[in-house]
């Protein structure tokens, strides 16, 4: 039996592009990504930009992925320097590593897997970010940094919106 | 020379949790504990604040069923403002409550069991994953993944936002149904039905497989703990307390919830942060209780949706009496995601559903409220003391997990006895040790929760802390 995600009625108009944003808005620049798709509500209407937001990115996301052609996952990065912004591009990736969360890469492949589609454009835009403790406040390179990574976001949304 | 073994974390469950496993000196396990390392502390940092602030407090207790607290914390704030609630505001909570339920098993069943279930015991450990399960039975996990978005989907239609909604309120809920949203909702019902049924086709003509783990997975008799409406129906939002015992009489019911003090007591113990409820009249251990699904397709008298009222006879004609074994939390979880589709369903249709008077204002009118819910891992107990300007002064919060800590305590023992072999840890016989606990679905902290493998050790100490062989993945 082919395996078919649905029950996906909202929204009603499946749009073109998806916002996957994560982080925890109670861990200082953890939340960079959820403060990023606050700031893109407003960019574009609903039927052109789907936000999705949450603490994680869970498996049952991939049904979201499944609806659309082009995603960017939004997310803080440990790893660069605070305020950096990166956009890389993502491709599925079955074998994904054992970890505690699912990551894009593999929630690409599950959306192949369980629903038989993955976005044909698939981006990671990450935010370098540098304190980690409890607090609702970004620290000060990553409120620098959201309004230009949004502005960044449009312009991916643009470009490849049309092309997807 | 006696020796013990430590399981730390203890993986695919919501939190962090830690055994220990007692061996004597032929490697018999003589006694298993199951620790929760982490502290919790709403009741302490909540006194002070407003006690409307409680349920939006209280949700960040776990990132998983915040929907749980919300509806348990809003009815305990309903009562300091002592006001009845909008019928069509209840009714909403209920939707709420029992979406949650549904992404909360799916959770539990396909992504965190459904590896062992699938996979086998014994597979390697990096194959137990859902995203193995991906890849060898895809149509299952499309099922999962499709029903735990269900779930979600609804609680983000009605409180807009899947974790964390902030729509239930005291007094009610902010915000009425819409037309377009109701049609939305009642439009995913009969895929979401359709999932579930297949699902329990697969799990019923699968579980001969797992005779053995059924006949060890806490399978004792207990007393069993959940809410039941005024006609013995399963009740998830309000009702009375009914208390079985393992032969299915009734012992106590139907109580008050409001006066759960008067007969739950909470021992502690020194080597965990979680407290053991208790049935008051038979002391502790003797009134150690299971709460949750199994405890309530146990006590109930039928369910009021005709498809899981055939699931729930077929489940309970398994045994002349209450089924006893924890093995059967899953059975009754997917049984309980039909009824809580068909009951969604049944309340959408209501054209009331659409009232838009949704909720009661008051200020402070009872220095003292109780809310009570079933969660889906069971009864779900709030209670507020404050004072005259709405402070918080002293809060209790009763878990589902913690009524069940004692059972799952002498589960891990039941189980530990059957598959430890002293020196012999081999992955199959822990992760068997650990699944008795994932039975109990429990959620040990929580604002995140783990989803796949988490660094497991295992190791056997000498009574002088010495270490004698340790065993590590992840």
């Amino acid at each position: 039996m082919k395996p078919v995600v649905k029950m996906n009625a909202a929204p009603a108009t499946p749009p073109p592009a998806l916002l996957l944003a994560c982080g925890n808005s109670l861990r200082q620049d953890d939340g960079v990504g959820l403060r990023i798709a606050e700031a893109a509500e407003h960019l574009f209407p609903a039927s052109r930009l789907h936000i999705v937001a949450a603490q994680q990115f869970t498996p049952e996301m991939a049904a979201d992925l499944a609806a659309t052609d082009l995603v960017i996952f939004v997310d803080a990065s440990a790893v660069d320097e605070p305020g950096a912004i990166r956009v890389v591009p993502v491709t599925p990736q079955a074998d994904a590593p054992d970890t505690h969360r699912l990551d894009p890469p593999a929630l690409l492949a599950m959306a192949q897997t369980f629903c038989g589609h993955a976005p044909a454009r698939a981006f990671a835009l990450t935010v370098g970010a540098c304190r980690f403790g409890y607090g609702e406040e970004l620290s000060g390179p990553l409120r620098q940094a959201v309004p230009r990574a949004v502005r960044l976001l449009r312009s991916l949304v643009t470009a490849f919106s049309a092309r997807a | 020379m006696p020796r013990t073994i430590v399981i730390d974390p203890v993986t695919r469950l919501e939190g962090h949790g830690k055994i220990t496993l007692q061996l004597d000196e032929a490697g018999i396990v003589q006694d298993a504990t199951f620790h929760v390392t982490q502290l919790r502390g709403f009741e302490k940092f909540t006194e002070g604040r407003p006690f409307y602030e409680m349920p939006n407090i209280t949700a960040r207790i776990c990132g998983i069923c915040p929907v749980s607290h919300l509806v348990a914390s809003s009815k305990a704030c309903d009562a300091i403002l002592a006001v009845k609630i909008p019928p069509v505001a209840a009714d909403l909570r209920r939707i709420l409550n029992l979406a949650q339920l549904i992404q909360s098993h799916a959770l539990s069943f396909f992504y965190l069991s459904s590896p062992d279930l699938l996979l086998g015991m014994d597979a390697p450990a990096e194959q137990r994953s859902i995203l193995h399960v991906a890849h060898t039975h895809p149509a299952i996990g499309a099922d999962g993944v499709a029903l735990r978005k269900f779930g979600q989907q609804i609680i983000e239609m009605l409180a807009g936002r899947r974790i964390h909604p902030g729509w239930t309120v005291p007094g009610g809920v902010n915000e009425p149904l819409s037309v377009e949203k109701r049609d939305q909702m009642l439009a995913m019902i009969p895929a979401a039905k359709a999932a579930i049924q297949r699902t329990l086709q697969w799990y019923k003509g699968a579980t001969e497989q797992f005779a053995a783990e059924i006949g060890v997975f806490a399978n004792f008799p207990t007393l069993f703990m959940g809410l039941v409406d005024e006609h013995g129906l399963a009740e998830y939002y309000d009702g009375a307390l009914r208390i079985i015992d393992s032969e299915g009489n009734i012992i106590a019911g139907e109580l008050n919830p409001a006066q759960y003090s008067d007969f739950i007591g909470e021992a502690v113990e020194p080597y965990t942060y979680m407290k053991f409820p208790y049935y008051k009249p038979l002391g502790y251990p003797g009134g150690t209780y299971r709460v949750g699904p199994l405890a309530r397709l146990n006590l109930a008298d039928h369910c009021d949706t005709p498809l899981a009222d055939g699931e729930w006879r077929e489940f309970r004609a398994m045994s002349p009496r209450p089924l006893l074994s924890s093995f059967h939390y899953h059975h009754a979880r997917l049984v309980e995601m039909l009824y809580a589709t068909e009951k969604i369903e049944s309340l959408l249709a209501d054209k009331t559903i659409l009232d838009k008077h949704v909720r009661a204002t008051a200020s402070v009118n009872s220095l003292e409220g109780i809310g009570v819910a079933e969660a889906p891992r069971g009864t779900l107990i709030h209670h507020y003391k404050v004072d005259e300007n709405g402070l918080i002064v002293w809060a209790n919060l009763i878990i589902a997990t913690g009524h069940n800590n004692a059972a799952m305590n002498r589960g891990i023992l039941q189980t530990a006895r059957h598959y430890v072999q002293g020196d012999q840890i081999a992955d199959g016989m822990l992760n068997r040790v650990e699944a008795v606990v994932r039975t109990f679905d429990p959620c040990l902290s929580c604002s995140t929760h783990a989803m796949g493998r988490m660094p497991l050790s295992v190791e056997l100490r000498a009574p002088d802390g010495s270490l004698v062989k340790e065993v590590r993945r992840g």
